[in-house]
């Protein structure tokens, strides 16, 4: 199946408000992300990147959405935060290398996930068509569109979408209904995280040296 | 006429001791001694020895006395891990900045000291503010250290020296101050260092604390002229992450590892913020610099070279007015002009004969 990306700004922003996000929110937890991966010294565990981008990942959004209504919810591990009024949830993870690029292929969690995220995303599958008739996953958790908040991080270049996925392949996500693209390719260097590109046309007064021959 | 202080000061230049010049050119360390002390003069045949294995003109040992800087007038930031050697060498370049300093001096009017004598208890973050304050900048960015320097008098030369535990270092000479500047680091460290060394100036003109004490003075002051305190906290009322430190050091032309520092020192970020950010920006960046800017240059020599370029006077017929060799002038510019603007004839030999090294981290 072919996801349905959103890559135009107003799309993405039209898309986002429909959850009551705006993209700057949702690049905030990347930007949190991005610098907690970078945090890892050569004396942390190998894992401790990948753990460390989505801790804080997980912890920024929720900084960010709770006092916006949104309630966390750790259900099975699989922690996300949930807007019960738009009915969806959303979780982190970091991706491979197809995040944030509009081609055919979708991004896939770089770690194998648990059956709660399992039994989330397959929950997505019932909005397709004869999705009905469709067998219900078993485990106990409410039938609210899951969404992943995907980032992908590899040395400066970092990228980043929302995407809902239709399956699961072996502890992996796989194939997307729908991708918001937050950061594409280059996006990140472009970034004016606080508005603290403000300012920089003023380079400050330069002080004229003045010389004169003596005759 | 010898003059054996010209001697010594070329041998130092070397970073040679008396040994071994003797050992390079073939002669007794007593010889060298007896030469340098002024109770003999080299025959002729000999100078030529000294000034081939020196790389000095021949003239340059019969010149005038040289004035020297006494060791006791620079400020060396860390003078324990500095060389007696690698220090002496960079006295000796002084020396020369002199010479070059007064040769133009007789020839241009050049802008006189506008600085602030601070009186010795003066708290470095105030010093900044009102020399701000007199200089007209207010909070706003400093565009060009170098510029600003020279504009209020401070003459600004380069080092090329080939160790770390050299940055740069200030003196007074008379009435004018002296900054030489390692133009080999990044031009955010070295705009740092500059107003690290205006700081020693204004603060320290008079002697004051010495070692550790002058140094940490030296460093707020670099840093809150550099990065004015209300400004910082209006564009910086709170950080968390250091993408922002990355993103805001452009605000102020400055290092990451500075901003930093003065977030910490200025309340905004916690100890465990700014310990974190540090090993962050060591493990992002290592050596480099994120979002380096240019480096600086310097406006005054840019307007003296091309006066003299005018007049068709190259670095070479200034090395010979002075006596000193071409690569001397050219060290003393390094990195501050492009020396090629007066080097209208002759290139090439001044390639050939100039030892500069460029240090990569």
């Amino acid at each position: 199946m072919t996801a349905i990306i959103r890559l135009e700004e107003w799309d993405v922003h039209q898309c986002l408000g429909d959850f009551d996000l705006t993209q700057e929110k949702l690049v905030d937890v990347v930007v949190a992300s991005a610098t907690a991966y970078g945090g890892a010294t050569d004396n942390d565990p190998p894992s401790a990147k990948g753990w460390d981008t989505w801790r804080w990942g997980v912890r920024r959004i929720r900084e960010i959405l709770r006092p916006e209504g949104w309630d966390k919810d750790d259900t099975g591990g699989f922690s996300t935060v949930v807007n019960h009024k738009r009915r969806i949830r959303i979780a982190c993870v970091r991706t491979d290398d197809a995040t944030g690029m509009p081609g055919e292929r979708s991004p896939q969690n770089r770690l194998p996930k648990g059956v709660v995220n399992e039994r989330a995303t397959t929950i997505n599958q019932l909005s397709l068509p004869m999705a009905a008739e469709w067998p219900r996953p078993e485990v106990g958790i409410d039938e609210y569109q899951t969404w992943h908040l995907c980032v992908y991080i590899e040395g400066d270049v970092v990228r980043a979408e929302l995407s809902r996925f239709n399956g699961f392949e072996a502890g992996h996500l796989a194939d997307c209904y729908e991708r918001i693209i937050l950061l594409g390719d280059g996006d990140w260097d472009k970034l004016d995280f606080c508005g603290l590109d403000r300012g920089l046309d003023d380079l400050g007064p330069d002080f004229d040296v003045d010389i004169k021959r003596k005759k | 006429m010898f003059t054996p202080g010209r001697l010594s000061l070329a041998r130092r230049r070397r970073k040679l001791t008396k040994k071994g010049l003797a050992e390079a050119a073939g002669f007794d360390q007593k010889t060298i001694i007896r030469y340098e002390n002024g109770e003999v003069a080299p025959p002729l045949e000999s100078l030529a020895v000294l000034a081939r294995v020196l790389d000095f003109p021949g003239d340059f040992f019969s010149g005038p006395e040289i004035d020297e800087p006494p060791t006791e007038a620079v400020s060396f930031r860390s003078l324990k891990a500095l060389l007696a050697r690698d220090r002496d060498a960079a006295l000796a370049a002084c020396a020369f900045a002199f010479l070059l300093n007064d040769w133009v001096s007789d020839r241009f009017s050049l802008p006189a000291p506008d600085l602030i004598d601070f009186k010795e208890d003066t708290d470095p973050e105030t010093a900044a503010r009102h020399l701000r304050q007199k200089w007209g900048l207010g909070e706003r960015r400093v565009r060009n250290m170098v510029h600003l320097l020279e504009a209020k008098g401070i003459r600004v030369f380069s080092l090329t020296e080939n160790t770390r535990a050299l940055d740069a270092f200030s003196m007074w000479r008379n009435e004018t101050p002296f900054i030489f500047l390692n133009t080999t680091k990044t031009a955010e460290r070295s705009r740092f260092d500059a107003a690290h060394e205006l700081g020693h100036l204004v603060l320290h003109q008079h002697g004051g604390p010495n070692g550790r004490l002058a140094e940490d003075q030296a460093n707020q002051f670099a840093s809150a002229f550099l990065m004015p305190k209300a400004e910082v906290q209006a564009r910086l009322p709170r950080v968390k992450f250091l993408t922002e430190v990355i993103q805001a050091k452009r605000l102020w032309d400055v290092s990451a590892s500075a901003l930093n520092y003065r977030l910490h020192k200025l309340g905004v970020t916690t100890d465990w913020q700014y310990r974190r950010f540090c090993i962050q920006i060591v493990d992002q960046f290592g050596q480099s610099e994120p979002f380096g800017i240019s480096k600086e240059q310097s406006m005054l020599w840019d307007k003296v070279l091309g006066y003299l370029k005018a007049d068709h006077i190259t670095k070479h017929k200034i090395a010979n007015n002075l006596q000193l060799p071409v690569a001397e002038i050219e060290n003393l510019l390094f990195g501050l002009t492009n020396m090629q603007s007066i080097d209208g004839f002759g290139i090439g030999q001044s390639k050939g004969r100039a030892k500069l090294k460029i240090i990569t981290n």
